[in-house]
């Protein structure tokens, strides 16, 4: 049984074996090289006083590879529609399970076999594609320090994605029996999942810390960020302006539903918060034509806008999952989604004894 | 015969039909009051001096349409991957062409009929995402620039109706000559993917022969500036030259990597900035003044004297670019190549199955 | 005589349609047995429930007195060559034999090389290449290599053409009487039947209509030529399956119960052909027969 799966499943195997080996040449040509540079030119760079250029430079080095990493993303999908759709529908659709499931052998024992190899070989092909772009992108990563936003290609969370997508295919491939509509069902639900987990399920798998600064009005030193917590590669999950009561009234640094703070400069008057309050305000006018988008007001006046702010007592709240907890979500993730696939292929194998007769 | 043909694809095509039309009713609703916001808030946020926080709320609440963008990159393929590869090949594979070519019409006319209806729709459904995308952010590609970055203007205007096009006629040819639904599927999404990627990377910047610019390096810059800049230009390169005309450097900087090889201040003897291959320049302020921790921006007096003393080496920066108001030219050109491509591809599958599909 | 198939009631229904109704039936062993009707008797039903494919919505069926695909060991005892004979289009004859040898524990390769060499097929050509006769030898082989008690076929020779189709049973015949195993065949060509069969099943309209030994099934069947009757009117001591009229003459097709007592009877043997379709348009016509087997204890 086990050499009928592998026969069945050997030219797809040699594919993704070919597919990997290019990758893996292409990568350990250029990685070595590309983590010395890194060593000698980017870590010392402070030293050398030449940070913007050198930065830039080394973001720009091998920006196909670079690009390549979105790859990562892409293939559990792909491996839900070639290899897991097909893989039980293609026999139902040509008929060939009437000759399968009259030899000596069970249903039961068929289907888990088939599951198995086919299973253990997507979670290693997909496992083996994140080793590689994790290693090799590994010195753009430190610099970049955004492990959240590229949280779905690295390290072991596409091992869960294949399992999952995987296992998606093959119970479709079981449940609509004809493999063109099991191949795009697959790729539709597979997809709905993947983003509610990336836009609203990952951010909750631990309750968030939260950063609370008085709010503060912009001026010299105000970032848009309104004292984000300290490290750029925290992931924050929202930044909320809320008021004394409690609610919330504007987001990312500004009040109001479009995150103005609405400074009117006109010399003289009255700026408004939408909301909060009035107060007295003698920015003067930018100069005509001025294209500067981070005109400052003199430090005075900014001063005195500041504790009318303050009066408010508006304050930032900024939620974030903060980067030392970026392992611990890995780990969710991939347990989450191994999960689904366990219960998905328990249905599937299910189905196949009880039901498809 | 176009009976037949509208039949099989009667339902997947009210599927799409569907989808499309939700996905414009969802751009219809909300694309007015993202405008309304862009017209009220953005544009005066300089007067309101909160740019920075209105961006980023602008930015959020189209948090959804780079995802979208990549909808609409992904649709053409999909159509190709899923409609035209299939749509010879899975005749040949279950048998059913013994029925169709046996019928009083010939090859010829079957497969012409089919591909113009099926690609016709793909094209269409194509265009009018595209189209319906284009003028939902408009507001955002107004907000923020880059017209010419890939995400950006391969899902806008003109090129994805070419790229459906394309993945169209490339899946009806790989079906027809793999035979074989599932792996021709496969080798379309490959040859979509890798002949985009191809034509992004190799043929795109040299559509048009490029404009260049010339002026005196400034270190300590990031990022192409001077006079008659705009951040909607497609920078191909930027290279450092040096007083005959080698390349010395990238990117603003000098030396292969962009660095500028500084030996600072309090580091042994007074101090001299090392440029590779060109000089040195003395150098009399202090660390913190210099900038050289690696995130503080150095102070405007460094700079200018450090400056003054790159002029004497008469660097030159050379900027090598496709001008913003190319792009209207620059997606004019790619689809009609695409177009092409797609014709061509057709011709020949035609002329493949008349004379060699026994 | 231990019955190798048994069905008690057995019927299965898809959606509101029943492919298989009220199925009582008690096959012996050691026979090779026609399973013959019209398209879509339920022939094809009866027999993928008989090897586990199909699972029966009413009644009982056992095979060698054990449910059908139960264990590796029920199915081992089981051959099955299905319609159409489905073979994985992508792999060579060579890796099917492989595939026969790796998923049945009684594997006899030298029986199934020995087949493929005389039918001068080739190792290495993909199933998907052979012609029709050839992919429902491969399956033929595949079926026997696997040592069973009983082979069981639908419709194997359904598609081929005649001398694919004598070849195919001649090694069938071959093979019964090499190896001792009871066979049960479908057909929708009764001479086809006639060839191989001592045994036969009449399954008309989703029901069982005749079983029984071939020979005592003709022997105890005549065609009566005599003046015109009424239509439905009974004949002593015969049952009627069908008759034709025309203005002076009926043909009728009887069952007999006893001796013809009416002397104005002219009495016929009747051929398998006759008879089948006999009780095929009876079937038709009547929906449940009145009485179904015949009585081997006479």
């Amino acid at each position: 049984m086990i050499w009928l799966a592998w026969r069945q499943f050997r030219v797809q195997a040699y594919l993704a074996l070919g597919l990997l080996g290019v990758m893996a040449i292409a990568f350990a040509i250029t990685g070595p090289g590309i983590a010395h540079l890194y060593d000698t030119a980017v870590a010392t760079c402070g030293t050398h006083g030449d940070c913007g250029t050198v930065q830039n430079s080394f973001l720009g080095k091998d920006r196909f590879l670079q690009s390549l990493s979105v790859v990562v993303v892409v293939v559990p999908a792909l491996l839900g529609i070639f290899w897991g759709a097909p893989l039980i529908a293609r026999e139902m659709e040509t008929g060939t399970f009437r000759l399968a499931w009259t030899q000596s052998v069970t249903r039961s024992r068929w289907i888990a076999t088939k599951f198995c190899l086919v299973g253990l070989a997507s979670m290693v092909t997909a496992g083996l594609l994140s080793l590689m772009v994790t290693w090799w992108s590994s010195p753009f990563d430190s610099l970049r320090d955004v492990p959240f936003s590229i949280f779905d290609q690295r390290d072991i969370a596409p091992i869960g994605y294949a399992a999952f997508a995987f296992a998606l295919g093959a119970v479709l491939g079981i449940l609509i029996r004809r493999v063109l509509p099991a191949m795009a069902a697959t790729l539709v639900v597979f997809i709905a999942v993947r983003l509610a987990f990336t836009n609203w399920i990952r951010q909750r798998f631990a309750t968030p810390l939260h950063i609370t600064t008085p709010f503060q009005a912009p001026g010299p030193g105000f970032n848009g960020g309104n004292g984000l917590p300290g490290n750029p590669g925290d992931w924050v999950v929202s930044e909320e302006t809320i008021n004394s009561s409690g609610k919330v009234i504007g987001r990312y640094g500004g009040i109001g539903p479009n995150g103005e703070v609405n400074f009117r400069g006109n010399g003289s008057g009255v700026t408004y918060f939408q909301g909060v309050g009035k107060c007295p305000n003698r920015i003067p006018n930018p100069p005509v034509g001025s294209r500067n988008t981070s005109s400052q007001p003199p430090p005075a006046v900014q001063h005195a806008i500041q504790k009318c702010i303050d009066s408010f007592h508006l304050r930032s709240v900024a939620t974030y999952q903060p980067t030392s907890r970026y392992w611990s979500f890995q780990w969710y993730e991939l347990t989450i989604f191994l999960v689904m696939a366990l219960l998905l292929s328990a249905l599937g194998w299910w189905w196949v004894r009880r039901r498809l007769a | 015969m176009i009976w037949s043909a509208w039949r099989q694809i009667r339902f997947q095509t009210l599927v799409l039909a569907i989808a499309t039309a939700l996905l414009a009713l969802v751009f219809a609703l909300t694309g007015p009051h993202l405008n309304h916001v862009y017209q009220t808030v953005v544009l005066t946020c300089q007067s309101h001096n909160d740019c920075l926080s209105v961006f980023s709320n602008f930015q959020s609440q189209y948090h959804l349409a780079r995802l979208v963008g990549v909808l609409i990159l992904a649709v053409p393929a999909l159509l190709g991957v899923f409609w035209g590869a299939p749509l010879v090949a899975r005749e040949i594979e279950s048998g059913t062409f013994r029925l169709a070519w046996t019928q009083s019409v010939s090859r010829s006319r079957w497969l012409l009929t089919k591909v113009i209806m099926v690609g016709l729709i793909s094209v269409v459904i194509t265009g009018i995402l595209s189209l319906a995308y284009t003028w939902w952010s408009s507001a955002y590609s107004k907000v923020f620039k880059g017209q010419f970055m890939p995400l950006r203007y391969m899902t806008h205007d003109l090129v994805p109706i070419g790229y459906a096009a394309f993945a169209f006629a490339l899946g009806v040819t790989l079906g027809v000559l793999i035979r074989r639904s599932v792996p021709a599927m496969a080798a379309t999404l490959v040859g979509y993917v890798g002949g985009l990627a191809a034509f992004s990377v190799w043929v795109r910047p040299h559509l048009v022969n490029p404009s260049r610019r010339t002026s005196s390096l400034q270190i300590f810059s990031s990022g192409p500036s001077g006079p008659g800049t705009n951040p909607n230009d497609w920078v191909i390169s930027q290279q450092t030259l040096d007083g005959s005309g080698k390349v010395i450097g990238q990117d603003g900087g000098i030396g292969s990597n962009g660095n500028t090889l500084f030996a600072p201040v309090g580091h042994g003897s007074p101090g001299t900035f090392r440029f590779v291959g060109v000089g040195t320049c003395p150098n009399k302020f202090p660390l913190h003044q210099n900038g050289l921790s690696r995130n503080a921006a150095p102070s405007p007096t460094f700079v200018h004297a450090i400056n003054a003393c790159v002029r004497s080496f008469h660097l030159r920066d050379l900027l090598t670019y496709q001008p913003a108001n190319r792009y209207w030219t620059f997606q004019w050109y790619e689809m009609s190549i695409f177009i092409v491509l797609a014709l061509a591809l057709i011709g020949f599958t035609w002329w493949w199955i008349r004379r060699r599909l026994t | 005589m231990t019955a190798v198939l048994e069905a008690e009631g057995l019927g299965k229904r898809y959606g509101r349609r029943w492919a298989l109704s009220d199925c009582t039936l008690s096959i012996p062993s050691g026979h090779v047995v026609g399973l013959v009707g019209p398209n879509g008797a339920g022939k094809s039903t009866l027999l993928n429930m008989a090897v586990g494919l199909l699972t029966p919505t009413q009644g009982t069926l056992s095979v060698f007195g054990n449910e059908p695909a139960k264990d590796p060991e029920q199915l081992a005892r089981v051959g099955f060559v299905a319609q159409d004979t489905p073979t994985y289009a992508g792999l060579s004859v060579a890796d099917h034999l492989k595939l026969g040898a790796r998923t049945n524990p009684k594997w006899d390769n030298d029986l199934a090389e020995d087949r493929i060499n005389q039918l001068g097929i080739d190792f290495k050509q993909k199933a998907g290449k052979l012609s029709g006769g050839q992919q429902a030898q491969l399956s033929l082989t595949m079926a026997i290599s696997k040592r069973p008690e009983i082979l069981i076929l639908d419709e194997p020779v359904a598609s081929l053409d005649p001398l694919a189709r004598r070849e195919f049973l001649q090694i069938l015949m071959e093979t019964v009487a090499e190896h001792d195993v009871s066979v049960i065949l479908s057909s929708h060509l009764v001479a086809d039947i006639e060839r191989v069969c001592d045994y036969l099943v009449v399954l008309v309209s989703s029901r069982v209509q005749l079983t029984g030994e071939l020979d005592e099934l003709l022997a105890s069947h005549h065609r009566l030529i005599g003046p015109r009757i009424e239509d439905g009117a009974s004949i002593e001591n015969q049952y009627v399956v069908e008759s034709s009229h025309n203005d002076r003459q009926s043909i009728v097709l009887v069952r007999s119960d006893g001796p013809v007592v009416d002397p104005a009877w002219t009495i016929e043997p009747v051929s398998l052909e006759d008879m089948v379709l006999g009780y095929m348009g009876q079937g038709k016509r009547h929906g449940s027969p009145r009485s179904t087997t015949s009585r081997d204890d006479a």
